[in-house]
């Protein structure tokens, strides 16, 4: 009887004793207390919102992706969409490629459901949220309560202002692609309304006024590459200025032309002799680029940022080992449009005209084939170092992602002085759009003259300077060339010799995934 | 005199049927004779129909407490109190017989097993319980309705046997089934039924290196299998049993003589074919008509005369898709005494796959051993099952075989620097498929151990008291070896490629739990009640590293310095690591054996969900009535011999989502995603995006159903009405976006419906002495719909089912009010609008064809699904076959959507093949959206038929000699090869096989 006890006693301990409270914790990660504990790992937070503009995920080049709404992880890169959105839907560009929604793009037809307009809307979510949650995890009660001393309290602080920099670069970007957007600064669970576009510009003013101070001097070399400077922060303001009208409806240029002077009078930045020298694998040795998203083919690997631009423009007639690359993807090619933006496209007079027109046609009767020979190739981008050095990987590209760089500050310069800003003179715009045209030709070959010099001029010489990065469908649409049917080019419309397009697509309709999920959303007119 | 000669006319027919009649004789002897001369009789009690002993028989004499059990040669002696006792025998499968004892001293008793579903003992959660009394939906598989051929995985056995389960074999060596219950009751998150070996709840997490975790059970160890499909049945499993439970129950010897079995079969794969390319000789004349400007570019220059084009006739397909033969061996060992019995075997399996050098190789042991102890009131079975398992994943070139340049050659042999093969080496040109199989190594191994003890205790100072323990441990370690040589293009160019890694997966369980049983005979009822408790922890790691620009390619995958340094990059799999506990309890109550009532509660707990939303209760309470028993009843006794009404309802769980989905946790990046600051680059940290309240899915399940039994059970089965209502869907949806780190969370928000009929027919269409023949048919259908997708704003289209022929392009979707993964096409209309040369529906009248064009327009999920399987005896011989069929299910052709257009013939600066669609649709363009690629896949395929011979003639061995086909007919208007199709996509996929099987069976 004892022993039957016994059994009965072993089976009711084990039984308790084997109860748990199910409370495991994740092996290879934490929660905020335990992760933030030092200046590495929020340096480390940083960086993610840095890299969110560039790279795709957790895991070069693919395999933990940050978005998951859209197929492929390759599309989800900021920067490879943000391109798409600002090149293919323009004069400029024309994409082959049958991925879902491109040919809308480059047609100005795209919906609510295009898996591109997805990426940018998500990504630039995604880069405000994780700004907000870094400044929450960086506000100083908790810098104390996890035990920081003064000096790494002044560290993670001067953090928090690149990240409120990436933060107003995102709003900016959400403005202007998107206009009406929730405008969410803290972290929060309630869902959010859309901002006024004139709150959303307030807000991104008075941020980049804010940070301003508190950051470095601009200096050659950064003693810190890649991180955020007072230049960075003039260039936005800017480009915000510049496009003020378009996005508040009124004119700002000469806060424009403060901002601008700010960045050419600091006397660091000067033009790079080589024009391509901006984009190749070493042109973060370049002085004139005043603000980048780094990439690297070993450290930084990804499908998107500039590994796409480097391998996409490579065209089936083009040889990728000229680049540094081990393959094209025959893609993006320039429409006939932009070609006849130069008077000579051999590049024998105006070096930028760096055309591969060898086997190829100018015009591109089909809109969505790979490896037709229409359109001529543009290999803007390299993975060459401007030494004609391969970069260290052929797949991955070390070359730097150029976000604003002097040549742009000569033209907002001229612009903003022809559209009336004060603090600036048609002298000195002649002489800075000289400056670009010098070094385009070599020589003074190419100078132009006062009379000149007017607005059409500078948006066609916006065209030769900054083609292909990433600026010309913000500066159609400042011109009220974008849709609409006084200009139009191949393909706008979804027709070879190009249509009109409705004004609806000035902006991008906020995707029917987020309408579905925030019942406070109103879509963008028309969409 | 009549009795002899009834004697001596069976003899001269049939020996089986002697012992058969022996008995009857000897009845008619019994009762003929009134002398009582001895008060105990001797005896042996044998199977009527193979006169094996049958030990372990009851035998009681009647009205009386006395009774005896027989020994392991069947043999029983027992003192009776009267000449004129009756002897009660009984044995669980076979009816009980009453024998009038007279004046015999030694007789034997012939058990005729029980026929009648009804006597039979089903297999439930924790437990067994009789057939007649289970108020469920289970349905079960035993050996003789397995389905035959070469039959690697267990799922595999049991497709098309039970009404309303989908069982898609796959079509790799080895491969294992998507398996369907009842409809998809969820979306992205545990489609998968549960799986129940012999009591222990299997998770496979971590498991790789090879096709089908499910392997490590040799086929020919399952005693049964048995599908509990809905809520009232699978509720005791509650936490995972949201897509129905699979409970596998494994041979054990029986007290008996050693019995040594022997099976082997050798088989022939033909692989089906007809992918509907252009032959060498019609592609030349397409390019002809179509891209007359690239006719230079056909065949190779002559090394002779460059002048002159050599065009060669290359079959790809033929290159990489071959005739293969296979082969199996398994030998097993049972027997044991009254103490201890049990059951060994060891197999080999060689499954090669018709594309070339494909193979999975499972070596399996296994051993079942049970013993008694403690006066027989304990129990102990303990289970040891060790499989390891080889595969040769052979790169699926079937794709890239269809559509490359028939006029090309294999080889090359100039092209030194590509291994001898001949490429095209332009652009994004595919290698070719040839090279690809016979220089890439991806090979897989995987080990896995499971072993199980289930003990019972009977307390024996309380009656129908018995202590149940369950514990398992299960360990899955397997590896993934892939090698490209420096010698195989890719790219332009190739620098050769390594990628190696391993993976563990442990699983254990735990689960005590008591059972009490007693009549109470008061009220002329009965009641059990079962209660217990459950744990199961989980865990799986996964990691390994690649790299390319290969030093060498001598020694394959087995030296990773040959890796360029530069190039080696780590990776893992975040580690899982999960646990579930839950206590539980059953109330079984039956009153007068007519009024049944079922009730099961569980009370699961998971770390998958945060502190507040951790426990789930899942309750289920099922009513069954026997209404024959009924006196009103009576007047349907003579058509009717089974009739009983259920009525269930239950409600089940679902937690089949990623660990630590309840809270932000931050994570850092490996070190190729890092960014760069200065000269240094940080890896980045990022948190985790996710709904913080994410809880329990629930499945709510009613059931009616009617179990059946006519004409002496001669025709029996049952009827099926069901309503499966999911809600509180687990899925990954849109999160808000500008308040959440990530643009999709993981949480409850969506809402789903199965309903369905089903109803299953088994009937003995004859049974005479020579010739039997039973069919058993079941037909099912159900419908699904999405009923919620959103939180409150616009009804979301979630786009699903990647599609090849671009990148990032899908094919299906979820939303609203539309069937689960339903087809999203634009739709042909010859006044619409055109894009690309196409005219379609321009649903929103914008004059535009853009995504808010695109139309459901049917899905992938059958209708309706019939299975229906014969079996015929005629003396030794027998025929078996097994036919399933899908109604109402549709597939995308993606292999025509993706090839079918005519600008592909030169495109890339490549020629290539196309699909012989194009010579209907004319197509220019690639039109992947066009719902001309969705066909009607409704078919019937005749899944094996086997016929077989039954020697045993020999006093030392049965044997059984077999021939079998399976896949050997298909009746479908689909286009493609095989239209059934997990999924509905048809996309390069591994090619299905007609396979010809002859084997033996033979019985020491």
């Amino acid at each position: 009887m004892m022993k039957r006890i016994y059994i009965i006693l072993i089976l009711v301990v084990t039984f308790i004793s084997s109860c748990t409270d199910l409370d495991l914790k994740p092996l290879d990660g934490a929660g905020a207390d335990f992760t933030f504990t030092d200046v590495l790992s929020y340096k480390q937070y940083m960086a993610k919102i840095f890299g969110a503009y560039m790279m795709t995920g957790q895991d070069g080049p693919a395999g933990d992706p940050d978005l998951h709404l859209v197929n492929d992880e390759g599309f989800t890169s900021y920067m490879r969409a943000y391109w798409k959105a600002q090149q293919i839907t323009t004069d400029e560009t024309h994409l082959t490629w049958t991925d879902g929604g491109i040919q809308d793009m480059n047609f100005q037809q795209w919906t609510s459901e295009n898996q591109f307009v997805r990426v940018l809307y998500y990504r630039l979510a995604l880069i405000i949220s994780l700004s907000n949650d870094f400044l929450e995890q960086a506000e100083e009660s908790k810098l104390d309560s996890r035990g920081f001393n003064a000096s790494d309290k002044a560290e993670v602080i001067g953090f928090t202002k690149d990240v409120r920099f990436l933060r107003a670069m995102a709003y900016w970007h959400a403005l202007d692609l998107f206009r009406n957007v929730p405008l969410v600064t803290k972290i929060t669970s309630d869902p959010p309304s859309q901002a006024t576009p004139q709150e959303t510009f307030d807000f991104i003013e008075s941020e980049l006024n804010d940070i301003e101070g508190d950051l470095p001097d601009p200096q050659f070399p950064e003693p810190e590459y890649g991180r955020v400077n007072k230049a960075a922060v003039w260039m936005l303001q800017a480009k915000l200025y510049l496009n003020a009208e378009v996005y508040i409806s009124q004119s700002k240029y000469t806060e424009c032309l403060t901002a601008v002077n700010k960045v050419i009078n600091s006397g660091v930045y000067s033009l790079n002799p080589v024009y391509l020298d901006n984009f190749k694998a070493d042109n973060n040795l370049s002085q004139e680029l005043i603000f980048t998203f780094n990439s690297d083919g070993v450290s930084s690997q990804t499908w998107g940022g500039t590994t796409f631009l480097v391998h996409a423009p490579i065209l089936t007639t083009m040889t990728p080992a000229d680049y540094g690359v081990d393959a094209g993807w025959s893609g993006p090619r320039a429409t006939s449009a932009f070609v006849n933006k130069f008077a000579d496209i051999t590049g024998a007079t105006d070096k930028r005209a760096i055309f591969v027109t060898t086997g190829r046609t100018l015009e591109l009767p089909v809109p969505n084939d790979n490896a037709s020979t229409g359109g001529y190739g543009v290999p803007k981008y390299s993975n060459k170092t401007s030494g004609g050095i391969d970069g260290s990987n052929q797949t991955f590209v070390d070359t730097d992602w150029p976000v604003f760089r002097l040549a742009d500050a000569y033209l907002m310069y001229a612009e903003a002085v022809l559209r009336g800003g004060s603090g600036g003179d048609l002298g000195t715009a002649l002489g800075y759009i000289n400056d670009l045209r010098f070094r385009a030709y070599g020589d003074n070959s190419g100078d132009i003259t006062s009379g000149e010099l007017n607005l059409d001029f500078i948006l066609d010489e916006r065209s030769r300077e900054l083609y292909w990065e990433a600026t010309r469908r913000v500066d159609l649409i400042r011109y009220g060339l974008f849709t609409g049917g006084s200009y139009v080019w191949p393909w706008k419309g979804g027709v070879e010799a190009g249509t009109s397009t409705d004004g609806k697509y000035n902006v991008f309709p906020i995707p029917a995934t987020d309408l579905s999920a925030n019942p406070n959303l109103v879509q963008n007119p028309g969409f | 005199m009549m009795n002899i000669y009834s004697r001596i006319r069976h003899q001269a027919t049939a020996s089986k049927d002697t012992l058969v009649l022996l008995v009857v004789f000897t009845f008619l002897l019994i009762s003929g004779n009134s002398f009582a001369q001895d008060r105990s009789v001797s005896g042996k009690v044998v199977d009527g129909s193979t006169g094996d002993a049958v030990p372990g028989a009851t035998v009681v004499e009647k009205g009386t407490q006395n009774g005896v059990i027989t020994d392991m040669d069947g043999n029983f002696k027992i003192a009776l109190s009267d000449d004129n006792s009756i002897l009660v025998v009984s044995f669980v499968g076979y009816t009980n017989k009453e024998v009038a004892v007279g004046n015999q001293s030694n007789i034997t008793i012939e058990l005729e097993e029980d026929i009648q579903q009804l006597a039979e003992v089903v297999v439930v959660g924790y437990g067994t319980q009789e057939a007649k009394d289970v108020t469920g939906v289970v349905a079960t598989v035993k050996p003789k309705d397995f389905n035959r051929g070469a039959i690697a995985s267990p799922e595999n056995l049991m497709a098309g046997k039970i009404a309303g389960v989908s069982v898609t074999p796959s079509t790799e060596p080895g491969g294992g089934s998507n398996i369907v219950i009842r409809g998809a009751t969820s979306l992205n998150s545990g489609q998968d039924p549960l799986i129940v070996v012999d009591g222990v709840i299997l998770d496979n997490s971590g498991y790789g290196g090879g096709r089908n975790a499910l392997n490590f059970i040799n086929p020919s160890d399952i005693e049964s299998m048995t599908v509990l499909k809905d809520a009232s049945a699978s509720a005791i499993y509650g936490s995972r049993a949201a897509a129905g439970v699979i409970l596998i129950t494994t041979k054990n010897g029986s007290v008996g003589k050693t019995t040594v079995t022997y099976d082997g079969y050798y088989s022939y794969a033909l692989p089906q074919k007809n992918f509907g390319f252009l032959s060498p000789s019609n592609f030349e004349i397409i390019v002809g008509n179509e891209a007359p400007q690239v006719l230079s570019k056909l065949g190779v220059p002559d090394p002779n005369d460059p002048s002159n084009r050599i065009i060669y006739s290359t079959n790809w397909v033929d290159e990489v898709i071959q005739p293969v033969s296979s082969q199996n061996h398994n030998i097993s060992i049972s027997g044991g005494n009254e103490k201890t019995t049990y059951s060994m075997s060891l197999n080999q399996m060689i499954n090669n796959g018709i594309v070339k050098y494909s193979q999975n190789k499972l070596t399996r042991a296994s051993i079942n051993i049970s013993t008694k102890a403690l006066d027989d009131n304990l129990k102990v079975s303990f289970q040891q099952r060790i499989s390891y398992s080889q595969d040769n994943f052979s790169n699926n070139v079937t794709g890239t075989a269809l559509s490359f340049d028939p006029t090309k050659p294999i080889y090359d042999e100039s092209n030194t620097s590509f291994g001898g093969y001949w490429e095209w080496k332009v652009g994004l040109a595919p290698a070719n498929p040839v090279s690809t199989l016979e220089q890439i190594d991806n090979l897989g191994e995987n080990l896995r151990s499971f072993s199980a003890v289930n003990a019972e205790y009977s307390i024996p100072f309380l009656e129908g008291l018995s202590v149940n323990v369950i514990a398992s441990a299960d360990f899955r370690n397997g590896k993934y070896q892939y090698f490209r040589p420096t010698t195989h293009l890719s790219g332009l160019d190739s620098l050769g490629y390594m990628n190696v890694g391993t993976n563990l997966g442990k699983t254990f369980n735990f689960e005590p739990y008591i059972r009490y049983k007693t009549d109470i005979e008061s009220i002329d009822a009965s009641l059990e009640v079962m209660a217990g408790y459950s744990f199961q922890s989980v865990f799986s790691s996964s990691y390994g590293y690649e790299g390319n620009n290969l030093s060498t390619n001598k020694f394959g995958f087995n030296d990773a310095s040959i890796i360029d340094k530069t190039t080696l990059a780590p990776w893992r799999i975040h580690p899982l690591e999960n646990q579930l506990q839950a206590v539980y309890g059953r109330v079984n109550f039956s009153f007068k054996d007519k009024y049944l009532l079922t009730s099961n509660v569980r009370y699961d707990g998971s770390t998958r969900f945060g502190p507040s939303n951790r426990y789930g209760t899942f309750p289920s309470v099922a009513v069954g009535w026997r209404m024959l028993d009924e006196d009103f009843m009576t007047f349907l006794k003579g058509t009717f011999t089974d009739l009983k009404f259920r009525v269930g309802w239950g409600q089940i769980g679902n937690q089949a989502i990623g660990d630590y989905r309840y809270d932000q946790f931050y994570y850092s990046s490996t070190n190729d995603a890092r960014y760069q600051f200065g000269d240094t680059f940080y890896n980045m940290l990022r948190p985790t995006a996710v709904d913080r309240g994410v809880q329990w899915e629930v499945t709510t399940t009613t059931n009616i159903g009617l179990d059946y039994g006519l004409l002496n059970n001669r025709l029996f089965g049952s009827l099926e009405f069901y309503n499966k209502v999911t809600s509180l869907l687990l899925t990954e949806v849109p999160a808000i976006a500008f308040i959440n780190v990530g643009d999709a969370v993981t949480t409850n928000v969506a809402g789903m419906y199965n309903r369905g009929v089903e109803l299953a027919v088994n009937g003995v269409l004859y049974d005479g002495q020579d010739f039997t023949w039973n069919l058993n048919t079941n037909i099912a259908w159900n419908k699904n719909e999405i009923t919620k997708l959103s939180y409150g704003g616009d009804s979301p289209i979630l786009n699903r089912g990647g599609i090849s022929g671009d990148v990032g392009q899908t094919i299906k979707v979820w939303k609203e009010g539309e069937p689960y993964d339903a087809f999203y096409t634009y739709v042909r209309d010859p006044n619409g609008v055109s894009l690309s040369g196409v005219k379609y529906q321009d649903v929103d009248g914008d004059g535009i064809i853009n995504e808010n064009d695109l139309q459901v327009v049917g899905k992938p999920a059958p209708d309706v699904i019939i299975g229906l399987t014969s079996s015929m005896t005629y003396k030794n011989f027998g025929l078996d076959f097994t036919m399933r069929s899908n109604i109402g299910n549709k597939v995308y052709n993606n292999t025509a959507s993706a090839n079918g257009y005519s600008e592909q013939i030169f495109q890339g600066g490549i020629l290539n093949n196309v699909h012989e669609s194009i010579l209907e649709t004319g197509y220019t363009s690639r039109q992947l959206h066009s719902d001309y690629y969705i066909e009607n896949g409704s078919f019937l395929v005749l899944d094996n038929i086997t016929l077989s011979y039954n020697y045993n003639k020999l006093d030392f061995m049965d044997a059984r000699f077999y021939a079998t086909a399976q896949n050997l007919l298909t009746i479908t208007g689909y286009s493609g090869p095989n239209p059934e199709i997990a999924g509905g996509i048809d996309n390069n996929l591994y090619p299905r096989a007609t396979t010809f099987i002859v084997g033996a069976t033979l019985k020491f």
